[in-house]
């Protein structure tokens, strides 16, 4: 039994409520163990071994793909072999998190982590991940500029000190996501994927060109789009005075009579972004914070196997 | 347009509510942090135009919701309301219920059809209306009553064979009708609109009748009109026994009578569907008496005929004269009682050749009295005594019924009070001096010609007590003839002797009847009573009688001397210390005329009062009553126009069942 389920997470953290995740506070102990669930659910899964490095044999078991049957030993020792891979290592992936004051809203933090808390956990797992697999992982936030910057390594020290950032890491001031994704497009060397972890209230086009930026210099672009299940579905506040917390605009209208525009706003603007992002050849995920984790790391994975194909 | 409670209009306020709401809304509510605000502006960007007419729309919903609640608390009346939509009223129900509401219309009599219309008012009445049944014959029934007693007495009020006074009844009872602010006043009156129930026989204006109508002044009069085809109908008008109620037995009598054909028309007219070339011209007329039928004849609609009694044995007999079924039926017979009681000896005392005495042997003769050898003295228990002269009478040898005739010579006055003192009355005769001669007045139409008779002297009665009765009086009030009973005597006072100084009576034609009906009176054979009324009309009841019946029927209990109504027509039996007496009750002759009146004639009777005629049918009279409409009570379309502004305000102040639907598909 591992640390993490010693710990009393759940034995499939990745699939667990995200909200009962952040409770527990110790963002390492539950990033491992969501990534650790997710690796144990991965095995008996058609997505094992999108790496295309063979590693070794192993004996087959029901279940297991034809494909992977190695025909040569079978002729030589009339024994049933599954050949294993192992993945490539070399790719530099850099995690990049909004820590604008827009994500530190929840609309029932009863029930959702906030945007931030979320985010934090997925950088957290996601590096994680990469680093298990071999690659580097590095992490960067940001508000209206680039705040933190740690580059990308490939060790579990060097995770434990990205969580400890991420643990430290506090709400900031207004967004400027382009001008940091700019920043961002500057400083970075050699080819990588860049994630970003977003609620994307952020100023749409200088944001798209950023990434097409980014697009250009030759990185691998993910979207993880966090959006609070409040923020699809407006919820009944009646009539109410409505406010940003990052600019502090207000609005007074009556949330019941717009609940159907509202979501149409929403959908056309979850619509635009996934356009946006197919039209760069970037990818683009949209996450609510009472997605399981797991949600986030398959399609992670699936995008970077068909990155590689 | 008016309102049962205006105050609650003062609720218009209310309407401030939704204004204050609306207007302060703006400026006001909680405040939510929520980051996606930009996408919450483009909703509302989208939307604004309809938000702000869909708020517009629900002020003006809402307003008009606390309009019209608070409208329909104040209860507006609106327009002229239907009959149950009527302020307090009091409200007298006049019914006409004489003998000519017996006839049939129909299915029905015609008083069945107005209690109908009765019952129509009353269905219609509110629990804050009072209400008043009288019937035209008959005291009311009920007074100031709510609708339950009243629906109760109506069903009280029966047909009569009696003849009304309808303008009398209604000027009684608006006399009588309380004047109170804020109730309306209104008589009802239904009727078959006979002629002479407006204007009876008899009837004359007097100063309380001139009182009484200024009492109708603004007064609501509704008067029904029911849908009644001419009537063809044939009476028995009037029965004369040819020797009066009273002969004696043994005295042929014959039965005169005369019928009466309503409404008047030629013998052969083709309009009217009665007058059929096929009927006989004389109606067959049948005589019964004591239950048999003891004879018959012809006679034409409106002719006269004349039927022979047989010989009756001495004591009380009934009969009557019938035809066939014919309109209305109470008036198809005519009944009568007769007494044929044994002629009776009389004593007399006074001149030998005065007019009394020549009086009292023609009688005699005629066998009218008895002969005078069947008593002994003037104390014979069977005997009657006519006194014209006191001398030599001894007051205590005088029988059970005399006669006293003042003397005619004013100085034996004083022995002719004397010996009223003798016989125990107060009675005093005085001289008296009179302005010129009097007539006889009330009384005197009994004995035919007596009326015609001059007083040319009399004298004064004194010491008259409220025990003795007056039967006849002179044009000034006193008295002329009176009658007592005092220790089982009776007797029989003139005021002026029979003497051609003092009266044209003794050589009037009147004189023979006169002197048989005083005796009659005296030894009490009449009954003090006509043995004949006409139904409705009270009859004095003798002492002694203790019960009463319908001939053929149960007798009731009577209380001895109190006045008796009987209201339908036939014959009665009176009973009372081992003596019985019948009484003949008939329709009034007025009740067989069925001619009606015309409508201008009628309101001219009710002069000020605001006449309203309505009928027929029960629409008609519906519209015709309860003057006092408030208007169409619209309460109920106020609160169904609440509900349907309720569920519109409803559904517009909450999020529409559409957009939750495509919610749930995305």
């Amino acid at each position: 039994m591992n640390q993490a389920v010693k710990s009393g997470l759940p034995r499939r953290a990745d699939l667990a409520d995200p909200r009962s995740l952040t409770e527990m506070g110790n963002l390492e102990l539950v990033a491992r163990g969501a990534v650790e669930g997710f690796l144990m659910g991965l095995h008996r899964s058609p997505h094992r071994g999108f790496s295309v490095e063979f590693a070794e044999n192993r004996p087959y078991s029901a279940g297991d793909d034809f494909r992977f049957i190695d025909w040569k030993v079978l002729a030589r020792s009339d024994r049933l072999f599954i050949r294993q891979f192992e993945a490539e290592t070399n790719v530099k992936a850099h995690v990049v998190l909004d820590v604008s004051r827009s994500m530190d809203w929840a609309s029932d933090r009863g029930r959702y982590p906030s945007k931030l808390e979320y985010g934090r956990l997925l950088a957290s797992t996601l590096s994680l991940l990469l680093i298990r697999q071999g690659d580097a992982a590095g992490l960067r936030t940001f508000d209206d500029r680039l705040r933190l910057q740690i580059r990308a390594r490939g060790s579990e020290s060097h995770w434990r000190r990205l969580t400890d950032a991420l643990t430290a890491i506090r709400p900031g001031e207004e967004t400027d996501a382009g001008k940091a994704l700019r920043d961002l497009a500057g400083h970075l060397g050699s080819r990588g994927l860049v994630v970003l972890i977003s609620d994307l209230l952020v100023d749409g086009s200088g944001t798209r060109r950023a990434l097409r930026l980014l697009r250009h210099e030759g990185h691998e672009v993910l979207t993880f789009h966090i959006m609070d299940p409040g923020e699809r579905d407006l919820p009944s506040a009646g009539e109410a005075i409505f406010f940003d917390p990052e600019t502090g605009e207000e609005l007074a209208t009556n949330s019941a009579a717009l609940r159907h525009e509202y979501r149409d706003a929403v959908t056309s603007a979850i619509d635009e972004w996934r356009r946006d992002s197919l039209a760069i050849g970037a990818e683009y995920t949209l996450l609510t914070t009472d997605s399981p984790l797991g949600t986030a790391l398959a399609r992670f994975l699936r995008t970077r196997r068909q990155g590689r194909r | 347009m008016s309102f049962l409670a205006v105050w609650a209009l003062a609720g218009l306020a209310l309407v401030a509510v939704p204004l204050a709401i609306h207007f302060r809304r703006r400026r006001s509510g909680r405040r939510v942090a929520f980051p996606a605000l930009r996408y919450l502006r483009q909703a509302g960007d989208a939307t604004a135009r309809s938000l702000r007419t869909r708020d517009l729309l629900l002020l003006a919903v809402r307003v008009a919701l606390l309009t019209v609640l608070v409208a329909a608390a104040a209860g507006p009346l609106i327009g002229r309301g239907g009959v149950a939509d009527h302020g307090p009223s009091d409200v007298a129900i006049v019914i006409d219920n004489s003998g000519s509401t017996g006839r049939i219309a129909g299915d029905v009599t015609v008083l069945d059809g107005l209690i109908e219309r009765a019952r129509a008012t009353l269905t219609a009445g509110r629990i804050e209306d009072r209400f008043w049944i009288v019937p035209a014959v008959g005291p009311p029934l009920t007074t100031a009553a709510v609708v339950a007693r009243a629906a109760a007495a109506l069903e009280r009020v029966e047909r009569t064979d009696g003849a009304g006074d309808l303008r009398a009844a209604v000027e009684r009872i608006a006399a009588a009708l309380p004047s109170e602010p804020g109730r309306h006043r209104e008589i009802q009156l239904l009727s078959d609109w006979q002629r002479t129930a407006f204007a009876p026989a008899g009837a004359s204006d007097t100063s309380d009748g001139e009182s009484a109508r200024s009492s109708l002044v603004d007064f609501d009069l509704t008067v029904y009109r029911p849908d009644l085809s001419p009537s063809d109908n044939v009476a028995v008008r009037s029965l004369t026994l040819s020797q009066g109620a009273m002969a004696p037995a043994g005295i042929p009598q014959t039965v005169f009578f005369e019928l009466s054909s309503s409404p008047e028309r030629p013998a052969s007219d083709p309009s009217n569907p009665s007058s059929d070339e096929s009927e006989p011209p004389d109606l067959p007329v049948r005589l019964r008496v004591d239950g048999r039928t003891v004879g018959a004849t012809r006679v034409s609609r409106s002719g006269r005929g004349a039927v022979r009694l047989p010989e009756l044995p001495p004591g009380p007999h009934y009969g009557r004269l019938e035809i066939e079924p014919r309109g209305l039926r109470a008036d198809d017979a005519r009944f009568f009682a007769l007494m044929t009681p044994l002629p009776r000896p009389v004593l007399h005392a006074g001149p030998a050749d005065g007019f009394v005495r020549v009086a009292l042997e023609t009688l005699r003769g005629a066998g009218r009295i008895g002969r005078l050898d069947r008593v002994d003295s003037m104390g014979d228990p069977r005997a009657l005594v006519l006194l014209e002269a006191t001398r030599g009478v001894r007051a205590a040898d005088l029988g059970s019924q005399v006669v006293l005739v003042p003397p005619a010579d004013p100085v034996d006055l004083p022995a002719f009070n004397q010996f009223l003192r003798e016989l125990q009355v107060e009675w005093r005769a005085r001289p008296d001096t009179m302005r010129g001669d009097l007539w006889l007045a009330a009384g005197a139409g009994d004995v035919p010609g007596l009326a015609e008779t001059r007083i040319l002297r009399r004298y004064r009665l004194e010491g008259l007590t409220a025990a003795d009765s007056v039967w006849l009086q002179t044009g000034d009030g006193e008295p002329w003839l009176v009658q007592t009973r005092r220790d089982n005597r009776t007797l029989v006072l003139l005021a002026s002797p029979l003497v051609v100084s003092a009266s044209t009576l003794p050589a009037s034609p009147a004189m023979l009847p006169f002197v048989e009906r005083i005796l009659l009176r005296a030894s009490e054979a009449d009954g003090r009573q006509s043995l004949e009324v006409e139904a409705g009309q009270s009859l004095s009841v003798p002492s002694w009688v203790d019960s009463v019946g319908a001939l053929g029927e149960a007798m009731r209990r009577l209380e001895g001397g109190a006045p008796l109504r009987l209201l339908r027509a036939g014959l009665y039996e009176l009973r009372g210390e081992g003596r019985r007496v019948f009484v003949a009750v008939n329709v009034p002759p007025t009740e067989s005329e069925l001619a009606t009146i015309g409508a201008e004639e009628l309101e001219e009777l009710f002069p000020g009062a605001n006449v309203t005629i309505a009928g027929p049918g029960e629409r008609a009279w519906e519209r015709g009553i309860y003057r006092d409409r408030r208007g169409v009570d619209v309460v109920p379309w106020l609160i169904l126009a609440a509900i349907v502004l309720a569920v519109t305000e409803s559904g517009l102040a909450t999020p529409r069942r559409a957009s939750r639907g495509r919610q749930r598909s995305n």
